[in-house]
């Protein structure tokens, strides 16, 4: 049984990590109405080049984000125009987005699959199995630098959003489409530019995934499912709601792990996720209806 | 056609070509066991036969909420274990047949489906979808982790006591008939009223809400309706096999293996999932299980899916339709 | 001199059927003008076909003779075409500026946009005092007053309202049209759709009626008010429609 303040602590850092996992899969929803369910699955392939990146190059995790996101963002941009595009009109968007990417993840996970068995990885850098000791709370130095990457690549994209044209131009395309193309916005631009931004965070993610949690090809499932979870509590399309999602429900996670033992903590997000839709469908900062 | 004219003046009513065709096929699959209690021998064609009626009732189910509605579920394989360890843990615990208690098994996935239907399609659109994989995860999570069920070990149910000979008849003849009912239900919904709502819920959930259509109410009985087959056919699937365990039920593929049926066939027609059903069982039989890779088969299922929902929104039965070039045996909307 | 010209537009949604029926308009350079008809007559469609948010099934759109019609809607924008929706279309999570910012969205050189707010601000001073609330929290009249300047952010030569009325009380009514009026003093092209046929067309120098979408009849808009087909249109209609509301 661990201390209340020391869970809050853990479960605030873990938060922040699930925020960065969460952030572009809201987005992606947000701006263009995809529902990417092989937003997870490209999590766990960062995860994989993340590990092979230290295992044979000696690269550090930490440091692969920087070959990992611009790798991701253009592998996104390349995917949304194959893939996505040729979408757009159709009746019943969402769900031809949300069937594609169903089958692009079952994809990726076999090719993982073929290519590096299933069995679990873990890459292991040096401050992987050290934790930092402030009085009587500790918090593993993994963990801390995992939340910190989190919180400053957050901080950069919340500024990106809301300083710059492009920034300004993707929120306007979540609030109102229409309202978009008429200041004229290329939206077809901007929605590649998001989907881009969001494979980003998925592939960063997948750096701090690869040390943070073990992890292999079928472990995409878990994933979309808890990272969904906390998209639909924070509201979909909300950026705020998704990291308030995202810190509420790890703290909870943390808090069941320490009573029921950590097999259970995944159940907090399925839980939580039912509650939402039974008490307040549209999530905590939804204002239209999902 | 001599005879099918002599046949046609036996039965009062007027019956048209198809409908000959097809009551054949039936009557052909009912007296099919004949040949293996004669000579031994068909053990496996009954076994694949089986098969395929199972994924015709499953995937028939499948497509009254996925299809008619146009709500995709990953959540069925969770049906599917429900009725197996259901019948399973009576049989176990109590000795009753599941060929007994498969309708019980049914009705209860009916019941769970219609519980979780009232929370999970309050709302519009993608919530659904993602309720129903934390559904499968956390069903898995538990049967993982449930001892009296047997935990992840799984749960050895004893074997039917049939000589081999004949062991696989039951199993036939139980999945015909949820097969049979299945499509029958599933024509019959496609026809009424509740069809039409769920039609109109696919196509503009907003619309068919002013249109004064309860669009909740339509959609969580579609679901409750679709999770009765599942829930029959787990409890016969399990018995066959004699052991139940949550990897051969509760997996993300096993729910994808139904949208693909649909997707193959074509959503939302009556004929599509049983098309898909045939084509996905025949294909498994002669590809798959040559080369039994199975990352190779996730990899192949995802791509197939991608292709079709880009090239092939409506499957088969959809492409042939748009052309004007569905045959007449095939359209049962 | 015309400035904007339909040449004989066919339009429609998806599969249906068309809205716009060989539509031909000419309107003039500095001028308002007033489109109106029954519901269903087409005249939103047609805003949108010029805005370039619906591509015609036939016929061509000219910006002093050179065609736009096919061209992205923010291309037309950058042609000096802005469209102030029914619905106001802001951004209800943004404040003010950041809508004036957006409005400004195809400039990229940011202190050029800087200047068009203030700018836009000395025409509308009304709006100085909301700059840093939510567009969403804005009343109706102060969120289509937003919605004017935001399409002003690109010096635009031809302005399209859709209704700008709609929703709103007679004595906001009058200062939205009067803000209109500043429109035509800055030289702008202003085309409107309204239901509220009598005031759009005491403001506007010229009126065109649609119908079934079909030009029905156009002229100065003093003698359109006055003529007697465009009674018999919304009275022959009332009387339709009474007797189907009876049913």
């Amino acid at each position: 049984m661990t201390s209340g303040l020391q869970i809050l602590i853990l479960g605030l850092a873990l938060g922040g990590v699930y925020a960065l996992m969460a952030i572009g899969l809201s987005m992606t929803y947000g701006v263009m109405r995809i529902l990417n369910l092989s937003h997870a699955a490209f999590m766990v392939l960062g995860a994989y080049l993340a590990y092979w990146a230290l295992q044979i190059l000696r690269i550090d995790p930490l440091v692969s984000i920087l070959i990992n996101g611009p790798l991701f963002f253009i592998f996104g941009i390349i995917l949304y125009r194959i893939l996505f595009v040729p979408l757009a009109g159709r009746p019943r968007y969402t769900e031809a987005t949300l069937l594609l990417s169903f089958g692009l993840a079952l994809s990726i996970e076999g090719m993982m699959g073929a290519l590096w068995t299933g069995i679990y990885r873990l890459a292991n850098p040096p401050y992987a199995t050290r934790s930092l000791a402030f009085g009587s709370f500790y918090i593993p130095e993994g963990q801390m630098y995992a939340t910190a990457a989190s919180l400053w690549i957050l901080t950069a994209l919340w500024g990106f959003l809301q300083k710059t044209r492009f920034g300004r131009a993707i929120r306007a395309t979540m609030q109102n489409r229409t309202a978009a193309q008429i200041v004229g916005v290329n939206v077809e631009r901007i929605s590649a530019l998001a989907f881009g931004l969001g494979m980003a965070s998925a592939g960063i993610s997948g750096s701090l995934l690869s040390f943070l949690f073990p992890f292999f090809p079928g472990k995409h499932w878990q994933w979309i499912s808890i990272l969904l979870s906390l998209v639909v509590l924070g509201g979909m399309g909300s950026l705020i709601g998704t990291v308030v999602g995202a810190l509420m429900l790890a703290v909870a996670s943390v808090y069941v792990s320490s009573i029921l033992g950590p097999t259970w903590s995944p159940a907090t997000f399925y839980a939580a996720l039912f509650l939402v839709l039974m008490i307040r469908p549209q999530g905590l900062f939804g204002k239209r209806e999902v | 056609m001599a005879l099918l004219d002599q046949i046609r003046i036996v039965i009062p009513h007027r019956l048209e070509t198809r409908s000959l065709i097809l009551l054949s096929l039936a009557l052909v699959l009912f007296l099919l066991p004949i040949l293996q209690v004669v000579s031994d021998g068909y053990n496996y064609v009954l076994h694949v036969l089986m098969v395929i009626f199972m994924y015709i009732a499953l995937a028939s189910g499948w497509n009254i909420i996925g299809g008619y509605a146009g709500y995709t579920s990953l959540g069925h394989p969770v049906f599917f274990a429900l009725g197996a360890y259901f019948s399973g843990v009576l049989l176990v615990y109590r000795g009753w047949s599941p060929f007994w208690t498969a309708p019980i098994a049914g009705l209860v996935a009916t019941l769970f489906g219609f519980a979780f239907g009232l929370v999970a399609l309050r709302t519009r659109g993608p919530a659904f979808v993602i309720s129903t994989i934390a559904l499968l995860l956390l069903a898995r999570l538990i049967l993982d982790n449930w001892e009296w069920v047997g935990g992840s070990n799984g749960l050895s149910l004893p074997m039917i006591g049939w000589p081999y000979r004949l062991y696989k008849i039951p199993f036939y003849y139980g999945m015909l008939l949820t097969a049979l009912l299945a499509m029958w239900v599933s024509y019959r919904i496609r026809h009424s009223k509740l069809g039409l709502f769920l039609r109109a819920i696919a196509m503009d959930e907003t619309k068919a809400e002013v249109a004064g259509i309860n669009t909740r109410m339509c959609k969580v009985i579609a679901f409750a309706i679709s999770a009765f087959f599942a829930g029959i056919c787990g409890a016969l699937w399990g018995y066959q096999q004699t052991y139940l365990r949550p990897t051969i039920f509760l997996t993300i593929g096993a729910a994808a293996d139904l949208v693909l049926i649909n997707l193959v066939g074509g959503r939302g027609t009556v004929a599509g999932p049983v098309l898909g059903a045939a084509l996905r069982v025949g294909l498994d039989e002669l590809v798959v299980n040559q080369f039994g890779s199975t990352e190779l088969n996730i990899t192949a299922t995802g791509l197939l899916m991608i292709l079709i929902v880009l090239f092939f929104p409506g499957g088969i039965i959809g492409a042939l339709r748009e052309r004007q070039r569905l045959p007449r045996l095939l359209d049962w909307d | 001199m015309s400035i904007l010209e339909l040449e004989e537009i066919s339009a429609g949604y998806g599969m249906g059927p068309d809205i716009l029926n060989r539509v031909s308009i000419r309107f003039e350079a500095g001028l308002i003008h007033c489109l109106i008809g029954p519901n269903g007559a087409g005249k939103s469609t047609l805003l949108r076909v010029i805005a370039g948010l619906l591509r015609p099934r036939s016929g061509r759109v000219l910006l002093e003779g050179k065609v736009i019609s096919g061209l992205r809607p923010d291309q037309i924008l950058a042609h000096g075409i802005c469209l102030v929706p029914q619905d106001r279309s802001l951004f209800p999570d943004m404040t003010v500026r950041e809508n004036l910012l957006m409005g400004g969205y195809i400039e990229r050189d940011q202190r050029q946009v800087s200047r068009r707010i203030d700018e836009v601000l000395e025409i509308f001073p009304e709006v100085r005092r909301h700059l840093n609330h939510r567009a969403g929290t804005l009343s109706g009249g102060e969120q289509q007053m937003v919605a004017i300047a935001r399409g002003l952010m690109i010096h635009p030569r031809v302005m399209m309202l859709d209704e700008p009325s709609l929703g709103l009380a007679p004595l906001v009514v009058d200062r939205i049209f009067e803000a209109i009026s500043r429109l035509k003093t800055l030289g702008i092209t202003v085309l409107i759709v309204e239901q509220n046929v009598r005031k759009g067309l005491v403001y506007a120098d010229r009126g065109y009626v649609l119908d079934m979408g079909h030009l029905s009849f156009e002229g100065p808009a003093r003698e359109v008010i006055e003529d007697p087909r465009l009674q018999e249109l919304y009275l022959g209609r009332m009387v339709l429609s009474n007797r189907e509301g009876q049913r």
